[in-house]
């Protein structure tokens, strides 16, 4: 009895054990659907881009500079405020000279209580926004630039009321740091000290300049060296919808039209020209086909191009080839 | 001071260093991104027609005015039956087209979606003759891409007109323009089991409408030359069916030959001094040509099959020809002096007509299957074949003088004959306006 009574007790604990424990893992839970991996086909070009590992994100502090920029890009109104705000920074002096009508900013004031106070202690105010900076200036550099950004953020102060502004900022500070240099020359203390600053600033100066391209967070990759395979589409499919090629024409295949084109920033053409103007000049057929294409190029419809700003010094030129072959009737 | 000297020497060493650095540095990024410039290629272009806006010529007094009215309707009618222009209506226009003579407002034209623009004048002068001047503009490049003055006696503004709209088209496509052209035709009447069949005249839009013939013998297959305004044609005279060469100035007429069978399918080759066609006696139908200077009479084929409808390729050195040595009915090309016959249709169905594209580059041709006839064309070594128009009778493919055209004619059900024209992606048919039943079409080349 008493055996059977402890077999049912343990039994029965077994089978509670079992439930409460172990049963969850019996079937284990579906693990979470993870977010598609997007992967794009590169073209293969002579120069290889490889896309970077991740480490270097927190390494280097840029990616500041880089939140600032994508803000930048996203809040590109905010980026257009300091016009805006410049009137901020006339009231400021305003109070010093005292003569000024208050009306004016009066309507902003609202928005503006904080300027306001800073006025009233007229030498302390201006080392205020100065700490500002700093911090983020020290991230980088913090030994020498600090004398002499003062200077500068101080002038375009006026422009840079509002706070993202200052970070922006981290890019002029390469210019203070080229300052120093003429200095040492001017000592000609030593050869091999003004060479060793030299090497330093070069090391320093090819992180700078990959500083813009770190947003992959590889100092090495390039995102901008190239167009994507999805770029490369849209302004394909933009410029075959605009262009109009005579149909019926004899031996199309002979009729591929290069057109070097210059772009401007705002991705408008500003120059579009023929490379083969001899045989445009030789054969009407040909002709017809380049005016067809350089048509397509300077059609409204296809302006502005379908380009990745960011990208600007890759498609500022750029050289188009039209080729009709595919073209029923040819 | 040696020391001095030294350090300075030693750092303009270190400078020179420097800058020879910085400049290989630089070339090398230059000539990097130099390499690397982007290129593009775009596929895949519309055959939509251009837009094109033709503005109303001006004219100084009333006269001109409504001649320069005239001018631009068919200037408009032509470019838009080409299926390669769209003009766009003239309420839509922005600037008022008396200010025009001076550089248009390009920006007023791109605004309503023109990609060309053409504008000009008539004025009738001093000695009755009539001065038109046109303008082609390009609008999105801001240049001008033809401009002309023509002077004529005022009967002949239609043919100035079709001149314009080719002078624009070749312009614009490459091509010739096949405006200023006229097409032979039959022209049929009466009930079907007395047909009167007559040969007619006509510009290719339909204009200028005449008869040559006044349908007392049976006209057929007219065709034209394609190097005068002569055409040679099978009637039926005294029931004997012969071919005929007849000059639309003189309106002169002569049989080609006296030959013992009956001749028929006649063509004339690309200079125009010899005639190709059928002769058949006892039966059988073979290719012969014939030197109309020197009446030389030159059998081409011999076979025991059927062999007719030849046509010569634009070199001349070329025949396409149908035959049913093969079993059926099929296109075959051969050399200009009967060798290396080859056939080059293998589709299913029977060929006939087979034309060879004034341009060189196709061959035309009726395609008779199970479900009715089509108009087609395939590359001369048989290869692409496309099939244009089809319905329940279309027969007779004739080129524009530029290959880029085709006309024909298409027959409904118990109906009456009517010609069409379809330009080579078969999208663009336009029914040609005839006075009465119309077929077998010719067209002409380009007036001279």
């Amino acid at each position: 009895m008493r055996q059977g009574v402890v077999f049912s007790a343990l039994m029965h604990i077994t089978v509670a054990v079992l439930i409460i424990v172990g049963l969850p893992f019996v079937k284990r839970p579906i693990p979470p659907l993870a977010p598609p991996v997007v992967v794009e086909i590169l073209p293969i070009t002579e120069n290889s881009n490889p896309r970077p590992g991740r480490k270097r994100v927190e390494k280097v502090k840029k990616p500041k500079a880089d939140k600032a920029e994508t803000r930048r890009s996203a809040n590109q109104k905010k980026a257009e405020e300091p016009p805006k705000v410049k009137p901020k920074p006339k009231p400021v002096p305003k109070p010093k000279v005292a003569e000024k009508p208050k009306p004016v900013p009066k309507p902003k004031v609202a928005e503006k209580p904080k300027p306001l106070p800073k006025p009233k202690p007229k030498v302390v105010e201006k080392p205020k926004p100065i700490p500002k900076p700093e911090p983020k200036v020290a991230a980088l550099p913090k030994p020498k630039p600090e004398p002499k950004p003062k200077p500068k953020p101080e002038p375009k102060r006026k422009a840079d009321a509002p706070k993202p502004q200052p970070r922006v900022k981290a890019k002029p500070k390469p210019k203070p740091r080229a300052k120093p240099k003429p200095k040492k020359r001017m000592t000609l203390a030593g050869i091999l000290d003004s060479v060793d600053k030299l090497k330093r600033d070069a090391k320093i100066a090819p992180r700078e300049r990959t500083a813009p391209n770190e947003r992959r967070g590889s100092p090495r990759h390039d995102p901008t060296l190239s167009l994507s395979r999805s770029e490369f589409d849209a302004l394909r499919r933009q410029l075959s919808g605009c262009w109009n090629f005579p149909a019926g024409a004899k031996d199309s295949g002979t009729l591929i039209v290069e057109i070097k084109v210059v772009v401007n920033r705002d991705r408008t053409v500003r120059e579009a020209h023929i490379v083969d103007v001899d045989k445009m000049r030789r054969d009407p057929y040909f002709r017809a086909a380049a005016e067809s294409a350089l048509r397509a190029v300077q059609n409204p419809r296809c302006s502005p191009l379908r380009l990745p700003p960011n990208k600007y010094r890759l498609w500022r030129n750029m050289t188009l080839e039209f080729d009709p072959r595919e073209m029923l009737g040819g | 001071m040696k020391a001095r000297r030294n350090y300075s020497s030693g750092w303009s060493i270190h400078a020179a260093l420097l800058i020879v650095g910085l400049i290989t540095g630089l070339t090398v990024i230059g000539g990097r991104t130099a390499f690397a410039e982007l290129r593009v290629t775009v596929g895949d272009p519309n055959a939509n027609p251009l837009p094109i806006a033709i503005t109303n010529f001006h004219g100084p007094n009333d006269k001109a005015r409504r001649v320069a009215a005239d001018i631009a309707r068919v200037v408009t009618a032509d470019l838009e039956r080409s299926g390669l222009f769209k003009p766009i209506d003239r309420k839509a226009f922005i600037q008022k087209t008396d200010t025009m003579n001076l550089q248009p407002q390009f920006s007023d034209w791109k605004q309503i979606g023109a990609e060309g623009l053409v504008h000009g004048s008539v004025t009738l002068k001093s000695d009755g003759r009539l001065r038109t001047e046109f303008r082609l503009w390009d609008v999105l490049a801001q240049t001008q891409m033809v401009g002309k003055a023509y002077e004529t006696p005022p009967a002949n503004w239609r043919r100035v007109a079709h001149i314009i709209a080719d002078a624009i088209y070749k312009r614009v496509t490459g091509e010739n323009g096949y405006f200023d052209t006229r097409v032979v035709y039959i022209a049929e009447s009466g009930p079907v089991t007395a047909r009167v069949k007559r040969l007619a005249i006509m510009d290719q839009d339909g204009a200028n409408h005449r008869f040559l013939t006044n349908g007392a013998n049976l006209v057929l297959t007219p065709r034209f030359s394609p190097s005068t305004q002569e055409i040679t044609y099978l009637s039926y005279v005294g029931n004997r069916p012969r071919v005929y060469i007849y000059n639309i100035d003189t309106r002169r007429r002569e049989v080609v030959g006296e030959f013992p069978g009956m001749t028929f399918a006649p063509r004339f080759s690309p200079d125009g001094n010899k005639i190709i066609m059928s002769l058949a006696s006892s039966g059988n139908s073979e290719i012969y040509t014939m030197d109309l200077r020197s009446r030389v009479v030159r059998r081409l084929t011999n076979h025991r099959a059927i062999d007719t409808s030849p046509s010569f390729s634009p070199d001349g050195a070329k025949i396409v020809f149908n035959s049913n040595r093969g079993g059926s009915q099929q296109i075959y090309t051969m050399n200009a002096n009967g060798g290396d016959v080859k056939r080059i249709s293998f589709g299913k169905g029977r060929y006939a007509t087979p034309v060879w594209s004034p341009r060189g580059d196709l061959i035309a041709f009726t395609k008779i299957g199970k479900g009715g006839f089509a108009i087609g064309v395939m590359r001369p070594d048989g290869s692409g074949e496309r099939l244009l128009a089809n319905g329940f009778l279309v027969e007779g493919p004739t080129w524009a003088p530029n290959g880029r055209v085709l006309m024909f004619f298409r027959q409904p059900r118990g109906g009456s004959p009517q010609l069409f024209t379809i330009d080579l992606t078969g999208k663009n048919e336009r029914p040609v306006a005839t006075p009465l039943g119309s077929s077998d079409p010719a067209w002409s080349p380009t007036l001279p």
